[in-house]
């Protein structure tokens, strides 16, 4: 398919709005190049519903009725939210046993509502535990840019679906990167908002602690658009916050922001590829000054501590009667995880407090925050090691060594893609204080209107 | 931890040496888990690595009066 062929979720619902075409032709048109495509992106596809929804959304623009800002929208979402009468896999085999959903996760509802048509379900790694979608039970999701490459993790999915063009908006979750991730390897747009800012209500969770959900899209506007129909309180999740929602400003003016570019841990084991990108982002931002998030390494391991402590106990009754029903990637990990005794993980949520309370301090002088998202473009499915700054280090684990400490602390960050000529594409985080996301939507209008940032359908 | 030599593999029951085989076995029938031998090499292994992430995180010190977040606000 041809890059222009491919519209962004906006202006497929401009043009639906409009007439010029119909929510069923667009539809029709995704589910095609869904059953077409070979990138392992899709678990479950909802033809029938879909198309029926699409009827509905152009009898009502026939007969005048009001159309929501997404109307006729195709989108999909990563195989732990519910849908109603679906099961709900979290990318495992031992899920297929359970009832199918009674009711849709809230952020598929509200998705609904504003008139996006739900085409399906994504590709993950089981139950979260990873950052490369590369699962036993359902098969890799490859990288729509080179498909011998990982697409990322564990919303890989979601990333790939959008940088395909199969889709134009897909939601995914986070709880140490697995939204940024898979955005920055694919070349997409991936947004984690502040913790609690967005319900996760009828999401299959991880690490309640640390979870969050979010949009993946090909423009700025779509990540906003989609970020302003998802907020709102929601009595189903306990941590989603009651604060008022924003609505996006997407002018792009940062005059007067006070961006900076995070030093230390954050400017550690980079390969070429990703420091030149973030040089071009802050260049384009005019940022020049460096930060230290304090102890973010510890952050990191502290973040690590939570994750295998909260996702071990969650699954501790099918460890401990369906072991070996469980993808071996994960199996041990989720094993380890469950041993771990109370005074480290009681010792890593002490520490993330004092960590979040220097880095709100560190609020107090600058805007953004610039990091990279991962420490280089999409590994090989098959590779294990890489060589960062003359170490011999694990790919697996390491693509979160940048996003770990942010969503520690659940600071908003979005990351935004960056592609030069010929090479793959990756990321660049750009980091808010709580509820701030305001700022990273300016941040990121400006770096897409001056072309710094760019999202292309992957040419396959 | 006291070692409980009789499910140890481990050579040298008197080591003062935190072994992490003997805590695997043990913990596993503490949580009524049921490892199959093959598997135990990667089970320690990635506990092993759970060791070496905590540590730096056990090192650091906190003042008594620093407490988590019951509800965590960012």
């Amino acid at each position: 398919m041809s890059e222009a062929s491919v519209l962004t979720a906006s202006q497929t619902a401009t043009a639906i709005r409009q007439g010029e075409t119909t929510a069923q032709a667009v539809v029709k048109t995704a589910l095609d190049q869904i059953q077409a495509s070979n990138l392992n992106c899709f678990t479950t596809v909802l033809a029938s519903s879909a198309l029926a929804a699409a009827a509905e959304t152009d009898r009502k623009r026939l007969a005048g009725e009001s159309l929501g800002p997404l109307a006729g929208v195709p989108f999909a979402v990563k195989n732990l939210f519910d849908i109603a009468g679906t099961v709900t896999l979290a990318g495992s085999k031992i899920n297929r046993a359970n009832p199918p959903a009674t009711e849709d996760a809230t952020a598929v509802a509200r998705l609904k509502a504003a008139g996006a048509i739900l085409v399906g379900a994504l590709n993950m790694d089981e139950y979260a535990y990873g950052f490369v979608t590369v699962n036993e039970h359902y098969g890799a999701t490859p990288n729509p840019h080179d498909p011998t490459r990982i697409s990322g993790g564990s919303s890989g999915g979601s990333a790939a679906a959008v940088a395909a063009g199969l889709v134009p908006l897909t939601l995914g979750s986070d709880t140490n990167g697995s939204i940024r991730v898979p955005a920055a390897l694919c070349g997409v747009y991936g947004l984690k908002p502040t913790y609690g800012r967005l319900s996760r209500a009828g999401a299959f969770l991880f690490s309640s602690s640390l979870d969050h959900i979010g949009p993946f899209g090909r423009s700025v506007e779509d990540i906003a658009q989609a970020f302003q129909v998802l907020q709102g309180a929601d009595h189903r999740d306990p941590i989603c916050s009651d604060r008022p929602g924003i609505a996006p400003v997407l002018s792009g003016e940062i005059g007067g922001m006070r961006i900076a570019i995070a030093a230390g841990h954050f400017a550690q084991t980079t390969t070429p590829t990703v420091a030149q990108a973030l040089e071009k982002v802050a260049d384009a931002l005019g940022a020049t000054r460096n930060v230290i998030l304090p102890e973010s390494a510890r952050a990191r391991s502290a973040a690590y501590l939570i994750t295998a402590s909260e996702g071990s106990q969650l699954h501790l009754a099918r460890l401990q009667t369906q072991l070996q029903d469980f993808d071996s990637a994960t199996r041990d990990r989720f094993l380890a995880g469950a041993f771990i005794p109370s005074s480290w993980y009681i010792q890593a949520q002490r520490f993330r407090r004092w960590y979040r309370d220097q880095v709100r301090d560190l609020f107090q002088t600058v805007d953004v925050i610039l990091a990279p998202t991962t420490p280089c473009p999409a590994p090989l499915i098959e590779q294990t090691t890489m060589e960062l700054d003359g170490q011999t280090m694990l790919v697996r684990p390491h693509l979160g060594f940048y996003t770990q400490p942010l969503s520690f602390i659940g600071l908003p960050v979005l990351s935004v893609p960056v592609c030069f000529p010929g090479e793959l594409p990756v990321g660049v985080q750009l980091i808010a204080r709580p509820y701030d996301e305001q700022s990273l939507f300016t941040a990121a209008t400006a770096l897409e209107q001056a072309g710094v940032t760019r999202s292309p359908v992957a040419a396959i | 931890m006291t070692h409980q030599s009789a499910d140890s593999p481990a050579e040298n029951h008197s080591a003062p040496t935190f072994d992490t085989v003997v805590y695997v076995q043990q913990s596993t029938q503490l949580l009524q888990l049921s490892i199959p031998p093959e598997q135990m090499a990667g089970v320690v292994e990635n506990f092993e690595r759970v060791q070496t992430i905590a540590q730096p995180v056990l090192d650091f010190p906190l003042p008594d009066t620093l407490e988590a977040l019951p509800t965590f606000e960012p």
